[in-house]
């Protein structure tokens, strides 16, 4: 009886849920995902291989020793899921399985994450160092986009 | 900023939860550490970005079970008896040193106390570093590399359900290859085949686990075992689409025992040596994981009975489905034998000196499906029910009197978990 409530609740939580981020989905959908890099960040360009090895928090410094520092959005933020997908070719819930790896074994640490594309630019553009990525928001001059070669 | 106001309203939550004496020291002290750690935090990532990171977590849950013991009285109501607590700091003061330490505390049944213990505290120093190759080392205590979950074991959003396939990674005497005073030699290498990352280490484990000699003699003995020498090491490879993960990890423990005065057993040694075999599949909707185990277990110089080795052997299938961004349904069928020559434990039984320890011990073939909610990036919810056949893995302290337990059972688990 208790159990069979549970699953009842469980599985009404999960429609709503599902609903609300096929809305989200829907909404995201607008324009292609930049890399954007603070200004005195030494590198205009990247490639693949360097944005994933800086996202999975591997590669903790820029040419010429300037330490990265990483910005993302929450894992449910579509522009972090077009991001992961599209331009790492990784599923969110893989990079959020390295970070934790990394955090409870004492070996590394998560990125610093933002709750929205206006506040990422904020940071990175204020950050010595910093990497980050956006979609809906256009880069103004406080940023760089860098190029990704592929 | 945020942080320290935050620990300070949980430092206030602590202090007026004590006076009613509801509050365990244990967890008032975890808490007080966050709140006195995280404003020294928030004021040094003010000067330097992101170098001073603070995580943790808190768990509480719930089992249930038709019979047997599984931490705590939880046949009939069920039992709260599973709690588990961590908070851990780490710093970066130059690109390629960092700094860590992870307080834990985890009540268990009778299994664990509760006790504050240091899970890990190390610097992990990179000798070279870019975007192919990465080498370095790890001095301090540092969590053993067994499997594809053994070093985060203890955070519970990190396992692929309330509990990890119990086969491999027991509940039961956990603590012996939880983490080791050691140093450790590191490498990675990425091209265009993938990813092959290598470890090794050498060190001291923490031997001392309220079921170790449970787990290692059948009973309690006079005698204390203690702490030697350990060797640790596991080789991964991944594709270079980060699909497919396969590893081969390897233990080698040294457990001496020393005999109280008049104790028939006698000085002795056992030796601890697991290989496990670990593979992993992600998809966007499935993540398909299977490791393999053989346990060797080498009793050697006892003088109560001459040498002799068991290989224990242990797998696992399972799929973890993807149902939407915050949902994961879990489907695990997992497999024990304490004796890969005797998977019945008819041999087992029939030794005189097993008596009143039934056969169905020396093994668990244990169904079990799950069910996780991420409710809110700081709030997990799951749910998890399992049906087993023998009790390989049932915690001895909790079911003093083997021929007590029954050979089938099924255990409800629900669990909450708040974490940052």
């Amino acid at each position: 009886m208790v159990r069979s409530i549970i699953v009842l609740v469980a599985l009404g939580l999960f429609a709503v849920n599902a609903t609300a981020e096929t809305h989200n989905k829907a909404r995201g959908e607008v324009g292609e995902v930049k890399v954007i890099a603070s200004p005195d960040t030494p590198a205009r360009e990247t490639t693949v291989p360097q944005l994933r090895a800086i996202f999975a928090m591997r590669l903790h410094k820029w040419a010429g020793n300037l330490p990265v520092t990483v910005y993302v959005l929450s894992d449910y933020h579509p522009t972090h899921a077009a991001f992961s997908k599209t331009i790492l070719n990784l599923f969110p819930y893989q990079m959020r399985r390295t970070w934790n790896r990394l955090v409870f074994s004492g070996t590394g640490q998560a990125p610093e994450e933002v709750l929205s594309e206006e506040e990422m630019v904020r940071k990175v553009a204020s950050t010595p160092g910093a990497i980050g990525y956006i979609r809906r928001v256009k880069a103004d001059d406080s940023v760089h986009v860098l190029k990704i070669h592929r | 900023m945020t942080a320290s106001m935050c620990s300070r309203s949980i430092a206030n939550h602590v202090s007026s939860r004590q006076t009613n004496g509801i509050m365990t020291k244990t967890t008032a002290v975890i808490l007080l550490t966050l709140s006195v750690a995280s404003p020294f935090a928030s004021s040094l990532a003010g000067n330097s970005a992101s170098s001073v990171q603070l995580h943790g977590f808190i768990s509480q849950s719930y089992t249930r079970t038709s019979n047997n013991r599984f931490f705590g009285e939880s046949e009939n109501n069920g039992s709260f008896d599973f709690r588990e607590m961590g908070i851990n700091i780490s710093a970066r003061p130059s690109p390629d040193l960092q700094l860590a330490a992870q307080l834990t505390s985890r009540k268990a049944g009778k299994s664990d106390d509760g006790d504050v213990q240091l899970d890990y505290g190390l610097m992990d120093y990179s000798f070279a570093a870019n975007e192919t190759a990465r080498y370095g080392m790890r001095l301090g205590r540092l969590k053993v590399p067994l499997g594809l979950y053994n070093e985060t074991r203890g955070a519970p959003m990190t396992r692929a359900g309330i509990l990890l396939a119990q086969s491999i990674y027991f509940e039961r005497s956990r603590n012996v290859a939880l983490s080791a005073d050691a140093g450790e030699l590191y490498g990675e290498y990425r091209g265009t085949f993938g990813q092959l990352s290598a470890q090794a280490a050498v060190g001291r484990p923490n031997v001392v686990d309220p079921d170790i000699e449970t787990a290692l003699f059948k009973r309690n003995q006079p005698g204390r075992l203690e702490d030697d020498i350990a060797y640790s090491g596991r080789i991964m490879y991944e594709n270079s689409a980060s699909t497919l993960r396969a590893a081969l990890s390897h233990l080698r423990l040294y457990i001496p025992y020393n005999a109280a005065p008049g104790d028939p057993l006698g000085n002795g040694e056992i030796r601890f040596i697991p290989w496990v075999l670990s593979m992993q599949y992600d998809s966007e909707f499935w993540t398909l994981t299977s490791e393999y185990a053989i346990r060797r277990f080498e009793y050697s110089q006892f003088a109560a009975f001459n040498d002799f080795d068991i290989n224990g052997e242990s797998y696992y299938i399972q799929a973890q489905y993807h149902i939407a961004p915050r949902w994961r349904a879990l489907l695990r069928y997992d497999v024990l034998y304490n004796d890969a020559k005797d998977r019945d434990g008819h041999a087992f039984a029939a030794n005189p000196a097993n008596r009143g320890v039934p056969a169905y011990s020396q093994f668990a073939k244990d169904w079990a499906i799950g069910l996780r909610w991420d409710a809110h990036r700081h709030l997990m919810l799951r749910a998890e029910y399992h049906d087993i056949n023998g009790t390989g893995w049932l915690p001895n302290n909790d079911n003093l009197i083997p021929a007590a337990t029954q050979k089938h059972w099924n255990l409800f688990l629900l669990s909450a978990t708040l974490y940052f």
